[in-house]
């Protein structure tokens, strides 16, 4: 219901911030993605705590065109976990966990787009990141610990046109609001949030990305 | 004519008097022990009932459980009173077994003492009374503990009788005791034995880490029977990390906690008792956490890592650490003018210390001049 609501909100968003009066022929400036993955943080410790490896995140990604194939893309994401806290024993305890994490995201992504229309796009990118944390615990909430973790991050995807398979919603989309393309990404991503290796919590992680990307 | 009219009045008189009227048995219960009627299992109850046959009729009598009052409705009593013969007025006895008459688990049960006269079989009464099954509930089962921070986390299987209304947590820190022996301390909710509504988990809180606590459980009925207790289980309460504090992040008392150099320690146990109930119940004391929470950190890095700090932060913790000792022994009800006395106390303190330097500063430059 959460993940939902989230979800429709982000929609909401990507579709006001689209240019509604924008022609079919206009030239390619943006793109927007709703995405949601599985975040693998590396840490031994992450799945002690939280009994499974992955923390399940959605996002909201912007990008702009500095050049025809080269965006600057934005990005922020949200997910949580609910564990189990470890005692000094190294036994698994009743103390109910919650770990929050917005990971946030600034670099740059380059398409190897070789012609109009490409069935499949790959792409690939990089950029530097800061994750918010938050872990609480259920019981004892002045135990609450959070803060940021900066880090950079390399992603790799591919992406593949939607519009071939309906070419007459496609011209519909681009007709009625602006988006010229509309792709079905993965993405590969690896992002350090160790604060470049420094001490303390380490949510370097792997990140894997499905979700649909708009140009307009 | 005139024998017309006698024979018409032979008839009146034979249709009034000549057919014998019905002839009355009326059942009474006079007495039922326990007069309750309340029973467990094992029990027995005795009814003393009376017949009276006012024409001297004879016939059976029945003690059934159940059914409606006629006769061979209901479950005849086992017992061997609980059938015979009349013949007149008769008083007796029958004996109600909880074990082998009322067999249909806990509940109520209709007992009717039934008379049948021998020459008509439409012709009986019965009178009835009512007893009720309620045995103390089953000892609880699945009974687990989950370690926590200062806490215990308690869970068992849901009771399968319908009329549970307390839970008891029967605890202390020597094993293998009988129920009236648990007598452990310092839970926040109190002495063993802690008692709770019909719910099917509890969180012990206020327990000393490192301490090993042995915990039973038993359940009242809306009766007011008690269970047996449940198997022993046990907990060690121990310092918990998430995966923040498991990696390194800080977290908790900052300052306390680099000053007296665990978690842990008793004065760290004391301010944070003193945070959670105290400061954390008022909007000012809330301020104050979340002043301290922001700042916390960096005096406690800076404390940690000069040994002459860390002497000088306890000693300057020493009062505070004694005064939340102070306030946290007056019951709950009370500390709102304990704060405030202790607040007062304070002033007073600094106020005569401040006069004291002042007296020895005017009286160093006095003797100066």
């Amino acid at each position: 219901m959460r993940t939902a609501l989230v979800l429709s909100t982000i929609l909401a968003v990507c579709l006001a911030v689209l240019p509604q009066d924008a022609l079919a022929d206009s030239p390619i400036n943006f793109s927007s993605s709703l995405r949601v993955g599985f975040m693998l943080p590396e840490t031994e410790e992450f799945e002690e705590v939280y009994d499974q490896n992955y923390i399940f995140i959605y996002g909201l990604n912007f990008g702009w065109k500095i050049v025809k194939d080269l965006e600057l893309v934005g990005e922020a994401a949200y997910g949580f976990k609910d564990g189990k806290g470890i005692a000094e024993s190294g036994e698994e305890t009743g103390e109910e966990y919650r770990l929050h994490v917005v990971p946030a995201m600034l670099g740059v992504l380059y398409r190897l787009k070789f012609y109009e229309n490409q069935p499949v796009v790959p792409y690939l990118g990089g950029g530097g990141n800061y994750t918010y944390y938050y872990e609480g615990r259920k019981e004892d909430s002045e135990q609450d610990i959070d803060g940021g973790k900066w880090g950079y991050d390399g992603f790799a995807g591919l992406e593949i046109l939607l519009d071939n398979m309906d070419k007459r919603a496609a011209g519909a989309m681009e007709t009625e609001f602006g988006i010229n393309n509309v792709y079905l990404f993965y993405e590969f991503r690896y992002q350090t949030m160790d604060d470049f290796e420094d001490e303390g919590l380490d949510l370097t992680s792997t990140i894997h990305y499905m979700g649909l990307l708009f140009e307009y | 004519m005139p024998k017309i009219a006698a024979l018409a009045v032979v008839c009146v008189v034979c249709l009034l008097v000549g057919k014998p009227a019905l002839a009355e048995i009326i059942v009474s219960i006079e007495e039922v022990t326990p007069s309750d009627g309340n029973l467990s299992d094992g029990d027995v109850a005795v009814i003393n009932w009376e017949i009276e046959a006012t024409d001297g009729e004879s016939g059976e009598y029945r003690v059934e459980v159940e059914g409606d009052g006629s006769p061979d409705s209901g479950d005849l009593v086992e017992d061997s009173s609980g059938q015979g013969d009349f013949s007149g007025d008769i008083s007796g006895s029958t004996t109600v077994s909880a074990d082998d008459d009322l067999d249909e688990g806990d509940g109520d049960y209709v007992i009717y003492v039934i008379a049948v006269d021998d020459a008509d079989s439409e012709n009986y009464d019965f009178a009835s009374t009512t007893l009720s099954l309620d045995n103390p509930p089953d000892a609880p089962e699945g009974l687990s503990v989950d370690i926590g921070d200062q806490k215990l986390f308690l869970s068992w299987d849901s009771h399968p009788d319908n009329d549970i209304k307390k839970y008891y947590i029967y605890y202390d820190t020597d094993s293998g005791l009988e129920a009236g022996d648990y007598d452990g301390s310092g839970a926040d909710d109190g002495s063993s034995p802690i008692e709770i509504g019909d719910q099917d988990d509890y969180t012990m809180k206020g327990l000393e880490n490192g301490v090993t606590y042995y915990i039973r459980i038993g359940v009242k009925d809306d009766t007011g029977n008690v269970s047996p207790l449940s198997a022993e289980k046990n907990g060690t309460p121990q310092t918990v990390s998430g995966l923040a504090e498991l990696t390194g992040e800080e977290g908790g008392c900052f300052v306390a906690t680099a000053a007296y150099g665990s978690y842990d320690a008793p004065e760290v146990r004391v301010l944070r008792r003193f945070r959670d109930e105290i400061l954390l119940s008022s909007a000012a004391g809330r301020a104050f956490v979340r002043l301290y929470y922001t700042h916390g950190p960096r005096a406690a890095a800076f404390v940690s890592g000069h040994p002459l700090l860390t002497s000088a932060a306890r000693t300057a913790l020493a009062p505070a650490v004694i005064g939340a000792k102070c306030i946290l022994a007056v019951p709950a009800g009370a500390r709102a003018p304990a704060v405030f006395a202790m607040a007062l106390l304070c002033g007073v303190c600094v106020a005569l210390f401040l006069r004291t330097i002042r007296r020895r500063t005017d009286g160093f430059s006095n003797g100066a001049n």
